[in-house]
């Protein structure tokens, strides 16, 4: 019976197995091409923490995917090192004086991956696609833009009015279509794209959903050192679980890790032989955002000194294990060309408490908290994601310092779907802390974080003065304007205080010191997988 | 037998109706808007009521619900808000790995679980029992992904004995490396699954075994003078298995709990581990139709469960 019971058991578990074995892809191990050059084969494997949303690049949104896609479609801009926008798989574009006229010219050499030359038809699908039907938010852009193609390899964009980072942001956020074979597609918003045909230095040949995507270098990539990626094939292995990522890449089943990896394992990898961690700066920030609906909150002495109680170190010490860097201004110290010198109120508890004293509040009913002059207390709800650990700690170190000058902080943590709903839509809500930044092109972008009628702009903060120069710096089409503009935006939202940056985030990636070559990019969205580091990383034998 | 079953089909129809409408009452009612998430900071006013419309979220309520239903009869759960696919495709993709993992989970489960729970309760009070307990509320108690993850430290990364995550190597040889590749990567999560519900067999078993122990007709079989490993393992292992069997199919419910996060720990594809992203990224079809799957699958496990019972007991009368 009992003997019965195991070959029973056995045959199920081959069973299933084989059932399972029949959904799976082929197997394509070949033999690693040992070519001309030292540098070239291997497999390079790298650890993600989720598949990508969809393989449709078009429709594709979110992180875990843009690493994927960037490999295999190109966009005409990408960012360098150093975060500034350069051309990618085009020469540098040409504007006109007026401003109204961009001229872009395709490189020579590229090819989709089915043989077909990259040409400017594709460029103008692509455009036309995205805005016929809204695709992502950077339609937006080609408002009033009438484009043609001069000829094979370029395309002219006619402007309604001067836009100077037309170019930069609707060729670094979109990506390129093959024309050929996307105006055969129904629906470009549903399709799955589940056999992708792209243009860069990889191609994806097999993928097991939640399991693994092997994409295969090309035989032609004009962008690497050499005319084609040292590497044979990257394997992108998701795991959800980043302390089981680590410990992929400590026993060796991935080489890299995509995602950024906790602090506390940053360190031990630091010390451990074999491995090399590497430091970005994240492009978003960590900030205290102030609800200007609440009247208690409309007094600005009191967002002053609440500014003023906040000592970052502390906060980048408990809340991320030191790993980070205070926020002087209102501009990420990425951008250190427009840091200019309008800093925050610096960290002075003293001096905040006089700065209530003197405007009024007063402990009248001796609770140990500060009484508007209505008797109301200076009481607030902060709300924040109840996923984001470290919003959570920081919001334990915020209602300490608060606490040092009188005013009672009530953490609120709360479903993101809630928090987003709050923000957006109900306003209901006093203070929250959250991540957020300028991506990109911050001189034309920080309206979408502060102009008094953005979505983003969940304070409420309306200064017709930063309005104005936000306005400004939007057409500018020389950098004096730029920087004149920028300046007298800085110097209102210090005055006002509508947002209290607090820290930027350092990001540690690591990777096994079997590769080399790999090239640091900005942020996690980039990191070391960024295609321009791909193109280049080579098994070290 | 007929009149019984058919009682138990109705009733489990009627269950199903109950939870399909009220999964689609708690995705719509959720306190924000389902649609929040979905939607990127950047899209326009425009962008955001067209998404709405392409999703059907647009209309009434009672509308949405009419083709909700229309739609779940024809096998369509929806269109994923993040990967823009069906929801069946994804959780068919997904289901073949959970349905390996709980069933070698359970076979494991059951021929572990019994025995020691009929010898713990045979042997009450003994040294060995306690012994069993212990084990037993150890498992039910300790935080899974703590378990998985020592696992993994253990025997992935310090013995090297099996693979840190994923459920095959890529590019693995089909027939039977592949499958050997499976059982290779199969074991460690199983092994904290068996782990994490062996008390639930365990405790019941020896629960059971420790009433039916005390019962007249033990006593008539050891007095006709039965050996005492046939009255232990034969007259008196039959009956006290009702419980166990009942629980046995209770279970199915709570194990996509222990799924959820040993899939994720062990990073093994399987729908516990989709449950666990759509929760992430909010994408309340993928919930929606992870949920009415699993509303399913109860609902039929315990149909079955309780047809198994009637058989193992025939007082539970078939009327």
């Amino acid at each position: 019976m009992k003997k019965r019971i195991i070959s029973i058991l056995l045959v199920l578990v081959l069973v299933v197995g084989m059932l399972a074995g029949c959904s799976s892809g082929q197997s394509s191990e070949e033999p690693g091409k040992q070519e001309e050059g030292d540098k070239f084969g291997g497999t390079l494997n790298i650890g993600t923490f989720a598949d990508p949303d969809t393989l449709n690049p078009l429709v594709g949104n979110d992180m875990a995917g843009s690493w994927i896609l960037n490999l295999i479609y190109p966009t005409l801009m990408v960012l360098d090192e150093n975060g500034i926008k350069q051309p990618y798989i085009i020469e540098e574009p040409e504007i006109s004086e007026d401003g109204l006229t961009v001229t872009v010219t395709l490189k020579d050499g590229f090819k989709w991956q089915d043989g077909t030359p990259l040409s400017s038809d594709d460029l103008i699908y692509t455009y036309e696609t995205l805005y016929e039907h809204q695709l992502q938010w950077q339609y937006e852009v080609l408002e009033g833009v009438e484009m043609k193609a001069v000829d094979e390899k370029t395309v002219e964009f006619k402007l309604s009015k001067p836009f100077p980072t037309f170019i930069t942001t609707l060729g670094f956020w979109q990506r390129i279509v093959p024309a050929h074979i996307w105006s055969e597609v129904e629906d470009v918003k549903t399709f799955t794209n589940d056999n992708p045909v792209g243009l860069g230095p990889f191609k994806l040949t097999e993928y097991e959903r939640g399991q693994y995507y092997v994409l295969e270098s090309v035989e032609e990539w004009p962008l690497s050192p050499e005319g084609r990626p040292y590497l044979d094939k990257v394997v992108y292995k998701p795991y959800p679980d980043v302390n089981t990522m680590v410990l992929a890449l400590k026993s060796g089943d991935i080489d890299l890790t995509a995602k950024e990896i906790p602090v506390a394992a940053a360190r031990e990898l630091e010390n451990e032989e074999g491995f090399t961690v590497e430091q970005n700066v994240s492009l978003g920030y960590e900030h205290m955002a102030i609800n200007l609906r609440e009247p208690l909150l409309q007094d600005v002495k009191v967002r002053t000194a609440m500014a003023m109680a906040i000592d970052k170190s502390k906060v980048i010490d408990f809340a991320f294990d030191g790993d980070g860097i205070e926020m002087t201004g209102i501009i990420s110290p990425v951008y250190e060309q427009f840091q200019i010198g309008n800093d925050l109120p610096s960290y002075d508890v003293e001096g905040a408490k006089k700065l209530l004293e003197e405007a009024g509040y007063k402990d009248t009913d001796n609770d140990g908290i500060l009484n508007a002059p209505n008797g109301e207390n200076l009481s607030f709800k902060v709300i924040f994601a109840n996923t984001v650990t470290e919003h959570e700690k920081m919001a334990r170190v915020l209602v300490d310092q608060m606490k040092e000058i009188g005013i009672e902080l009530i953490p609120d943590p709360m479903d993101k779907a809630l928090q987003t709903d709050k923000l957006y839509n109900t306003h209901e809500w006093q203070l929250t802390i959250n991540t957020w930044g300028i991506l990109d092109d911050v001189d034309s972008s920080v309206s979408t974080l502060f102009y008094s009628t953005a979505p983003l702009n969940w304070m409420g903060w309306k200064n017709d003065v930063a309005d104005k120069a936000m306005d400004e710096m939007k057409s500018s089409l020389s950098e004096e304007i730029t920087m004149k503009n920028m300046d007298i935006f800085q110097k209102e939202i210090i005055a006002d205080l509508p947002d209290i940056p607090v820290f930027v985030k350092k990001l540690n990636f690591a990777y096994s010191n079997d590769f080399a070559g790999f090239k640091m990019f900005p942020s996690n969205l980039k990191g070391l997988v960024d295609p321009q580091s791909l193109q280049q990383v080579y098994k070290v034998k | 037998m007929g009149k019984y079953l058919q009682k138990r089909i109705v009733k489990g129809i009627i269950t199903f109706f109950i939870t399909i409408t009220l999964t689609f009452l708690i995705v719509r009612l959720m306190p924000a808007d389902p649609t929040t998430m979905l939607m990127d900071n950047r899209l326009t006013v425009a962008q955001q009521e067209q998404m709405l419309e392409d999703f059907g979220l647009d209309k009434p309520l009672p509308l949405q619900y009419v083709s909700f239903l229309g739609n779940l009869f024809k096998g369509d759960l929806g269109l994923s808000f993040m990967q823009k696919r069906p929801v069946m495709d994804i959780i068919k993709e997904r289901l073949p790995w959970t349905l390996l993992l709980m069933i070698v989970t359970q076979a494991i489960t059951l021929l572990i679980g019994i025995p020691l729970g009929v010898y713990s309760g045979y042997r009450r009070g003994s040294k060995i029992d306690h012994f069993i307990n212990g084990i037993s509320i150890f498992g039910i108690s300790i935080f899974v992904p703590w378990l998985g993850f020592t696992l993994l430290y253990i025997f992935g990364y310090q013995l090297k004995m099996f693979p840190v995550g994923g459920a095959f190597t890529p590019g693995i040889e089909q027939g039977l490396p592949y499958i050997l590749d499976v059982i290779k990567h199969l074991v460690l999560p199983v092994i904290t699954l068996v782990f994490l519900y062996l008390a639930n067999y365990v405790l019941y078993t020896r629960g059971s075994i420790i009433d039916v122990l005390s019962e007249d007709y033990i006593r008539t079989a050891r007095a006709k003078g039965l050996k005492e490993k046939d009255v232990l393992w034969k007259h008196a292992t039959k009956n006290a298995m009702i419980p166990t069997v009942t629980s046995a199919g209770m279970m199915l419910g709570s194990m996509v709990g222990g799924a959820v996060l040993t899939e994720t720990v062990f990073a093994y594809p399987g729908v516990g581990r989709m449950i666990y992203q759509a929760v992430g990224q909010q994408d309340y079809p993928i919930l929606q139709g992870a949920f009415i799957i699993l509303a399913l699958s109860v609902i039929i496990m315990n149909i079955v469960t309780d047809i198994l019972c009637a058989y193992l007991d025939p007082r539970i009368k078939l009327e």
